[in-house]
């Protein structure tokens, strides 16, 4: 199966990749609590999917050390290429990228022969049509009692977080939501996290919501925000959201970053949803919802 | 000190179970605070000033940062709690932990101290920014001050329609912390009242606990924490005793969440902090 009718809204290319690179910078404090939480530990073997450029794997393939063993799978063969480069940079030895959907991994190359001891992604459930039915073919690939680690977007709270008296902020929100909604992405993939762990047969997982916000003169969320649109702004004009110079993406971080200072409001990121669990040890209760 | 605006009326009230729901509300928190406080640099021999102690929690949390070399005092308008404060501080073995009565703002300090920090407690005061103003001047030269504070705007984005308790209950505190004058989004004006006070600009995250599963302890704090608001939502006129019925409420939200299958989640809250220049 495919990732029915979900397009990619940021896009892939150069820009893109520099985007999850910053990305990561703002959100790996996060990401690397939930997977320490989890029980991510040294000598395991972890899948990760929906690598893009490596942030995670890479922060995985640390984790689990020289005796553990990391795979990381993303449909895009491209991006693959940075995700490798980097590895090979850090002397990372212990991590693979494969190109694959991981809705449909096949046993080729033998590198999903042998179960994984934990799944984890970033912001990737959101674009697969049915986290549950994702997390329940991903569970096949766990040994007895695998762990996953999940970390998602909120959208559905995103429009609530704008503060009054910044209209640009509540103008970009509006923007962004409009598009993942668009491109056919889940809005609610953070909220949606309990509800396919407990399909998939995981026990009810820890929860957290976070978001990353910020208010300072010097602060990297308003380059980061400037990034998001610059991958989006294709799919904006596409959709008829909004044009080119109406996003005006060269001079956005400055514009925002002068909203903040008069406004006195922080500025949100996109909020996100952490959520980890076990597989529970009973076969007879996976698959039940 | 010049007080202009009025202190909120302190919303949840002060009674032995207002305790009780202090202690649990720090069973789901307290991962918030510790972090923060580490990101803080709160660190070993330091000496920090709880503002708003309440049952204590925060201030044991900062005598385990700053261990047996640093020292902690703790603040409260309301002595009666501090008793317990002062009990668990023991029970900790915590010997470095004092507990004052008086309101930060005026009460006797010593003044110089590493650390100001609070939770909760800009939130109930009639102007945060004066008070930070006066808290300042307690901080050595590169000290450290620290809150951590409710966010309550995003919740519009909860209500749900297959939530009717939840939603129930998220209109219910609303009104009841509006209209007893709490500043329900302190969290998102930490930035303004730091830099209205003339602190440097604070480092900021948001966060919110989260549950789902049965045995979370979140739905028995939910239900503390309309019992300590129920005497005021009812004199208010918002919900009666009888309608609430906090003594089911725990067992209702949790068949809610588990029949919905939306989690629940706790008021965010916004940590800030910022150091002094030298």
């Amino acid at each position: 199966m495919g990732r029915r009718g979900i397009d990619y809204a940021l896009g892939r290319g150069a820009h893109e990749t520099s985007r999850l690179i910053q990305q990561s910078r703002i959100y790996n404090g996060s990401t690397r609590r939930m997977l320490q939480e989890a029980g991510v530990s040294e000598g395991m073997r972890v899948l990760e999917i929906g690598s893009g450029a490596g942030d995670v794997a890479l922060m995985l393939a640390e984790m689990v050390g020289p005796e553990g063993q990391v795979v990381g799978v993303d449909l895009d063969a491209a991006v693959l290429e940075t995700a490798r480069a980097r590895a090979q940079e850090s002397g990372l030895q212990n991590v693979e990228f494969i190109a694959e959907n991981a809705l449909a991994l096949t046993a080729k190359r033998g590198a999903f022969d042998t179960p994984f001891d934990a799944v984890a992604g970033r912001f990737v459930l959101m674009y697969t049509p049915d986290p549950a039915e994702t997390l329940t073919r991903l569970a096949a690939h766990l040994k007895p009692g695998g762990i996953a680690a999940f970390q998602e977007p909120e959208y559905t709270l995103y429009k609530a977080l704008s503060s009054e008296g910044a209209p640009l902020m509540r103008q970009l929100i509006e923007w962004i939501v409009s598009a993942f909604e668009r491109s056919g992405a889940r809005l609610d993939a953070g909220l949606a996290l309990p509800r396919a762990f407990e399909a998939a047969g995981f026990s009810p997982p820890s929860l957290r919501l976070e978001a990353p916000i910020g208010a300072a003169k010097e602060w990297a969320g308003y380059q980061y925000m400037a990034a998001i649109f610059q991958s989006l702004l294709p799919r904006l004009e596409r959709y008829g959201v909004a044009s080119a110079r109406e996003v005006d993406a060269e001079t956005l971080a400055e514009r925002v970053r002068a909203e903040v200072l008069s406004s006195k409001r922080p500025f949100f990121l996109p909020p996100h949803i952490m959520a980890h669990a076990a597989l529970k040890n009973d076969p007879n209760e996976q698959g039940v919802t | 000190m010049s007080r202009q605006k009025r202190d909120a009326e302190y919303t949840m009230g002060r009674t032995e179970s207002e305790t009780e729901r202090l202690i649990q509300q720090s069973q789901l928190y307290d991962d918030i605070t510790r972090r923060f406080l580490f990101r803080c640099g709160i660190e070993n021999g330091m000496n920090a000033l709880d503002i708003g102690s309440g049952a204590g929690d925060v201030a044991l949390a900062l005598a385990d940062a700053v261990g047996p070399e640093g020292s902690v005092t703790g603040v409260d308008v309301n002595g009666e709690i501090l008793e317990t404060a002062r009990q668990r501080a023991e029970q900790a073995g915590h010997q470095n932990v004092q507990f004052i009565a008086g309101d930060a703002r005026t009460v006797d300090l010593p003044g110089g101290y590493d650390a100001l920090v609070g939770r909760l407690v800009l939130m109930y005061m009639g102007d945060p920014t004066e008070a930070l103003r006066q808290l300042k001047r307690l901080l050595r030269p590169n000290g450290t001050a620290a809150f951590q504070e409710i966010d309550f705007l995003p919740y519009s984005a909860f209500l749900h329609p297959s939530t009717p308790l939840t939603n129930n209950l998220i209109e219910w505190a609303r009104s009841a912390f509006e209209r007893s004058g709490a500043r329900l989004e302190m969290g998102r004006e930490l930035y303004q009242t730091f830099v209205g006070a003339g602190l440097p600009e604070p480092v900021m995250h948001f966060e919110a606990p989260m549950g789902g599963p049965a045995e979370w302890p979140g739905y028995d704090y939910i239900a503390s924490s309309f019992r300590s608001l129920s005497p005021l939502m009812d004199s208010y006129g918002i919900v009666s005793p009888e309608e609430l019925d906090v003594d089911t409420l725990a067992e209702r939200l949790r068949a809610e969440v588990e029949i919905s299958k939306r989690p629940f989640v706790l008021p965010p809250h916004v940590t800030a902090h910022a150091r002094l220049d030298g």
